[in-house]
């Protein structure tokens, strides 16, 4: 082989394994209120997949759950979005506030939105109310229409 | 002679007896009181401790749920409870604890899928990937017409790398829930990305989910895989109203599909009579340039914006042919500076064109007239012409354009419009009238062309 196709084998391989790779799962909607994944209502149940970008609205929320117990909660008027490698989970916030339970996640705040106070965020976590799958709900509860 | 013994022995038995039946008659009694009574505290007893319980429950914190469970123990959904409390914000050391709440639920209430279903969540949680796969299953078997249960075990199937299975649960989820089409949609292409493989194995075949893919597809600007939903919408007789198809033709539009486009239109015009243009001369390219039919305002035909200072309707009093014309009524207030109607018309590259059309005006003021527009839809600085503007009160005129599309032109924008005027006096007031426009080939240069080839 020449050395000028080498090269471009290379790039050429690289490329059809990242169009062909599958998106690796990060972790579960356990609960959310004014939340949307992609501009499409969040709903409790989703999955998150690395690449995903989750925005919550003002007086909304969004739980996600991942593997070993490990959470992350979206605050109000936020927007993250989530990739992941061998180790970890990063979670990029571009707008807001987010936090995680676990030292696996890496919650990481772009400069811009670092350099400004958090937007009428909470300090602490709130028991809310449960809008996935309950005992008396007969069917998963669009997150816009989340009224808790 | 008397023998007393004899005659007391019979009176003396029944005393006993009637003694005897008196004794057990209140014992009896006593035993049905005291048992009543007994039932009555056990009643109140269990009513109490049901209502302490579900006063601590309506807490919703773990404590609240722990005091529920001791008094009422029996309860599966204050252990369910208790289990979702510790969920959130869930430290990595309660999840045992978790696990172990949802497994007690599904102990008392092991016919309740939703136990099942978080209980599978729980184990997935904490690795148990079998475990999950057997809670998640119980729970569809349970409940397999909940479109929570199957959305909940769609979303493990798709985590646990089965697409399948995923794609058949999302499916019925589709069917028994419309709210949870759309983050169906969102999900599979999210975790899938085979636009052939989501169409095929997801999207059942009903008119009214297809058409909401489509929508979706078209929303995410997967345009290509539109096309498919259309085309197969299109094979399946489907009913193709305006409506539905006209978001798809505008993305064809935006997405420079001309091909796709007069395709569309065809189909759709095709499918329903009533959007047959009656008595249309077939070599003119413009839909409804008669303005004898509805304006559809979408698709190839006519579109109106609302423009502030012109009222834009239908007038049957003095057409210029057959029974309707388009009056466009400035009432003096604005100097508008948009189109007033425009229509998008597929056309050839480096083809000769003939525009023709007639206009009446009526008062009308100011300098700047209306007018026909015509430019290439992408990119105008490609092509750009128009016509004289109508000034005061004129007959029926005709205005007519010659031109040739470039290399790269296959969609115009005719218009009728009227330019902002710069003058003082520049708002507009009177009547313009617009009817018979027609755009054809032009065959003489078309030969012109054909021969110098040759």
């Amino acid at each position: 082989m020449s050395k000028g196709k080498a090269p471009c084998l290379g790039i050429f391989l690289l490329l059809a394994v990242s169009v062909g790779a599958k998106p690796t799962p990060i972790g579960t909607v356990t609960s959310c209120t004014a939340a949307t994944i992609h501009g499409t209502s969040l709903v409790p149940g989703s999955t998150i997949f690395s690449g995903d970008a989750i925005d919550v609205g003002p007086g909304g929320s969004a739980w996600i759950a991942a593997p070993g117990g490990a959470q992350v909660r979206v605050f109000e008027n936020s927007a993250v979005s989530f990739t992941s490698n061998e180790n970890s989970i990063e979670v990029i916030v571009t707008r807001g506030v987010a936090r995680t339970n676990s030292a696996n996640i890496v919650i990481r705040t772009l400069p811009s939105v670092a350099g400004l106070p958090p937007r009428s965020a909470p300090a602490v976590y709130s028991q809310r109310k449960d809008c996935a799958v309950s005992k008396s709900a007969k069917r998963s509860t669009p997150c816009h229409d989340d009224s808790d | 002679m008397y023998f007393p013994h004899i005659q007391e022995a019979p009176v003396c038995s029944i005393r006993i007896q009637i003694r005897a039946r008196e004794l057990i008659l209140v014992w009896v009694e006593s035993s049905i009181r005291i048992f009543l009574a007994v039932i009555f505290f056990l009643a109140a007893g269990l009513a109490t401790s049901s209502a302490l319980a579900k006063w601590f429950s309506l807490q919703e914190t773990p404590e609240g749920f722990r005091n529920a469970i001791r008094f009422a123990p029996w309860n599966a959904e204050y252990y369910a409870g208790m289990a979702r409390a510790l969920e959130r914000p869930l430290k990595p050391q309660n999840l045992i604890e978790v696990i172990h709440h949802y497994e007690k639920a599904v102990q008392l209430g092991p016919r309740d899928a939703a136990y099942w279903s978080r209980l599978g969540n729980a184990y997935e949680w904490a690795g148990r990937e079998p475990d999950a796969q057997h809670a998640y299953a119980r729970a569809l078997s349970l409940s397999p017409g909940s479109p929570a249960v199957n959305w909940v075990a769609a979303n493990f199937y798709l985590r646990e790398g089965a697409p399948d299975r995923a794609l058949e649960l999302l499916r019925k989820t589709i069917l028994l829930d419309p709210d949870l089409r759309r983050p169906a949609f969102d999900l599979a292409w999210r975790a899938i990305q085979d636009g052939e493989l989501i169409a095929g194995e997801m999207i059942p075949s009903r008119p009214d989910v297809h058409f909401e893919y489509l929508r979706y597809l078209v929303e995410t600007g997967r345009i290509d895989e539109a096309t498919a939903a259309w085309n197969r919408a299109v094979e399946r007789g489907y009913p193709l109203d305006p409506k539905t198809a006209f978001p798809y033709m505008d993305a064809l539009i935006q997405f420079h599909r001309t091909n796709a486009l007069k395709d569309a239109w065809s189909a759709m015009t095709g499918s329903d009579p009533s959007l047959m243009e009656t008595g249309k001369n077939d070599s003119n390219l413009l839909v409804n340039g008669g303005f004898e039919g509805e304006i559809l305002n979408g698709g190839m035909d006519w579109r109106m914006d609302s423009v502030q200072g012109a009222a834009i309707t239908m007038d049957r009093a003095a057409p210029f042919e057959r029974t309707r014309s388009l009056e466009i009524k400035f009432d003096g207030s604005q100097n508008p500076a948009d189109a007033l109607v425009y229509e998008y018309v597929p056309v050839e590259p480096n083809t000769s064109y003939s525009f023709s059309g007639y206009m009446r005006g009526l008062d009308i003021t100011t300098n700047s007239g209306p007018r026909f527009e015509i430019c290439d839809a992408d990119v105008p600085a490609r092509l750009f012409i128009q016509t004289e503007g109508v000034l005061g009160s004129s007959s029926w005129t005709m205005r007519q354009l010659n031109f040739r599309t470039g290399p790269e032109t296959q969609l115009l924008m005719l218009r009728v419009t009227r330019p902002a005027s710069g003058k003082f006096a520049r708002r507009i007031s009177g009547t313009v009238w617009v009817d018979q426009l027609e755009l054809h080939v032009d065959e003489k240069s078309f030969l012109n062309a054909g021969e110098r080839n040759e």
